[in-house]
């Protein structure tokens, strides 16, 4: 992409940090637990046995502290790290683009922050905001840093969790 | 599965270390269990296009492998309250990964036994990849009787 499309994209971006988006609203699967622990290579029972479980203070299946659902928007094939984007999408007539930057994009660092278990079943709200937007010289030029934040909600409108994610551009 | 207390973790205390060895499969796995399509972790054309190595380890992979080490350590009657992760270095499927802690504070709040740990992962060619910072809770002895 060329840098003067970035830089507008980016721009485009800057003047939405701090707003907060509707939220997306989404029930956690069981399926999507398992899927997520297959791929961690996490086999404690708490996740997948309901006999197990049952046992435990958490008295059923819950997921392991980290997944938070699939909160995913309605473009089919984008996910978690585009999800800015999509949710832009109204506002923005540069899909695309975002796509090509959050697709390259490392992961700075992640912040998690845990209040209530996540159960299959539940239904939880995901509020999207951007908080920051840097742009630095590094050691391989110019680079961009996004700060994002997800806020996940219950029902009862109680915090679930919150993941605070940076992800850096080149 | 042992029971950990608070009473019995002190500052210093390591914690049992988790090994990793991540294939492609793997990473897809991830991929998909997670609806991240970013082909660097999976496509090496790709990761070459955009001057990695090869197709890198998830970020987040990395850290829910920080996350499955502090369940593990505490059971299923401790919480995980916070972990954070700084992402310093790559990982590549064949690496042999380590995931590392030790306890670094412990102290009472709001009545919950809290530990405070360093947390970092690294393979054969960098000791750390990422570095951390984890809370958790563990029960105390004391619970469930009157103070």
């Amino acid at each position: 992409m060329d840098k003067d499309k970035k830089k507008e994209i980016i721009n485009e971006l800057k003047k939405k940090i701090g707003l907060i988006l509707e939220p997306m609203i989404y029930e956690v699967g069981r399926g999507e637990i398992r899927r997520f622990i297959e791929a961690v290579e996490d086999d404690n029972r708490l996740y997948f046995d309901e006999e197990y479980a049952r046992k435990t203070r958490y008295g059923g299946i819950v997921a392991p502290p980290g997944f938070f659902g699939l909160p995913l928007g309605e473009v089919p094939g984008i996910g978690i790290h585009l999800d800015m984007g999509i949710l832009l999408a109204p506002f923005s007539k540069n899909l695309p683009g975002w796509v090509d930057i959050m697709e390259s994009a490392v992961n700075g660092s992640t912040e998690f922050e845990f209040f209530k278990p996540v159960r299959p079943g539940d239904v939880l709200l995901t509020y999207y905001r951007v908080i920051d937007i840097k742009e630095k010289e590094g050691k391989l030029g110019q680079m961009v840093i996004f700060t994002f934040e997800q806020t996940f909600k219950d029902k009862i409108n109680c915090l679930v969790g919150i993941l605070r994610t940076t992800l850096i551009t080149y | 599965m042992v029971r950990l207390y608070f009473e019995d973790v002190n500052v210093g205390c390591e914690i049992p270390k988790l090994v990793k060895k991540p294939t492609i499969t793997q990473l897809v796995r991830w991929a998909g269990a997670t609806q991240d399509p970013a082909r660097i972790h999976y496509d090496k054309d790709r990761s070459q296009e955009v001057k990695l190595p090869g197709p890198i380890v998830h970020g987040l992979l990395k850290c829910q492998w920080l996350i499955q080490m502090l369940t593990l350590w505490i059971g299923d009657d401790g919480d995980v309250k916070k972990v954070s992760c700084n992402y310093r270095g790559m990982d590549l499927p064949g690496d042999n990964i380590r995931c590392t802690g030790r306890v670094s504070k412990k102290y009472v709040e709001d009545g919950q036994g809290c530990l405070e740990c360093e947390l970092w992962l690294g393979n054969e060619r960098e000791e750390r990849t990422v570095v951390g910072v984890g809370t958790v809770v563990l029960p105390r002895k004391s619970d469930g009787q009157s103070e």
